[in-house]
């Protein structure tokens, strides 16, 4: 049913105080699992991405209101969900600071045990080289590997000029060859 | 350069896939959820009185100030007074100065007689000085009988 609407119609609705939760309801239905998707590719875990994908929408509530539309919907979207995941792994850093190992480390020695990890062999392997890299070049990676985005969308989303986002992208993919090779 | 040719070179044989998994019927009660969680952070809160806003403020200096007054008395009672302590323990210096004898009460009071029979003698002593400075006066200064009878 959410289909049945461009973004600018449901933000229109959303606009409207008597289509209000109506309008919210057909967003969450229709970006609900790109965002949750999106934002468990860079948190890894579950529960952590549950959190995080509450309160980006939590946010998008309060501030659809206000949103100037010099955007596309879910361009506006995956940035809120980008920056409240890249937040919580700031935050989640910061508790490890004066632990011996970090927190990427301690998702990547997870992950073999996690319940909601289905992967194979290499898989796993995989993601424990994505969580080698910095988190803005994980992010990157995951995008453009995973999603398979354009570079114009990620630079909207990401605030950084596609050549960077082509030097960070070819960057990740050698420290990913190199870590699958080494291990 | 190709891009896209690049890319699977170096990761080829990788599944497109994370591997990643969710609960089941993870999707179906999200939006619920979310909404629930929507609504209830953007209640209005309840108009709060001055007190208690300043509340946990109140409550840390009530604390403090008990805590103070918990030290201060045991300190009082524990700890015993320093001058009194002095003045005991120079006393006690005083009387172990003194060889220990079983004074009698008779020999207390004859001192004490002997002390006040000194002081009376003293003032004795002084006041006839006194009267022989004034009798050299008005004998140098030709007084009259009279006057000397008078003042004697």
């Amino acid at each position: 049913m959410s289909n049945q609407y461009s973004d600018k119609e449901l933000i229109e609705m959303f606009k409207k105080a008597e289509s209000q939760n109506f309008a919210f309801n057909l967003i969450l239905q229709k970006y609900q699992e790109r965002m949750y998707w999106h934002i468990r590719k860079i948190v890894v875990c579950h529960e952590d991405t549950d959190d995080v994908l509450q309160n980006t929408f939590v946010k998008v509530w309060k501030g659809l209101n206000n949103f100037r539309e010099d955007s596309q919907l879910y361009t506006w979207l995956y940035r809120i969900a980008t920056n409240e995941a890249l937040t919580f792994l700031k935050r989640k850093k910061t508790r490890y600071l004066f632990s011996i190992s970090d927190y990427e480390n301690q998702l990547s020695n997870s992950l073999k045990s996690d319940p909601f990890f289905d992967g194979d062999k290499l898989q796993l392997k995989l993601q424990k080289a994505i969580l080698s890299l910095p988190n803005k070049q994980r992010v990157v990676f995951n995008m453009k590997y995973f999603d398979n985005m354009k570079y114009d969308e990620m630079s909207e989303i990401l605030d950084t000029s596609v050549g960077a986002l082509k030097a960070s992208y070819h960057h990740a993919v050698k420290k990913i060859e190199k870590y699958i090779l080494d291990n | 350069m190709n891009e896209n040719f690049d890319i699977e070179n170096s990761l080829k044989g990788l599944k497109k896939e994370t591997g990643f998994s969710t609960p089941d019927g993870y999707f179906d009660n999200l939006a619920h959820k979310i909404q629930a969680r929507c609504i209830e952070e953007t209640r209005v809160p309840e108009k709060t009185s001055l007190i208690q806003i300043l509340k946990p403020q109140l409550a840390f200096i009530s604390m403090i100030t008990i805590f103070g007054l918990l030290t201060f008395s045991v300190y009082k009672l524990v700890i015993p007074n320093y001058s009194i302590k002095e003045n005991i323990s120079s006393i006690e210096l005083n009387i172990e100065d003194f060889d220990y004898i079983d004074i009698e009460e008779e020999i207390i009071v004859d001192a004490l007689i002997s002390e006040s029979d000194t002081s009376q003698l003293k003032e004795q002593e002084q006041e006839e000085e006194i009267s022989d400075e004034l009798l050299h006066y008005f004998i140098e200064n030709h007084a009259d009988f009279t006057t000397l009878l008078e003042y004697y």
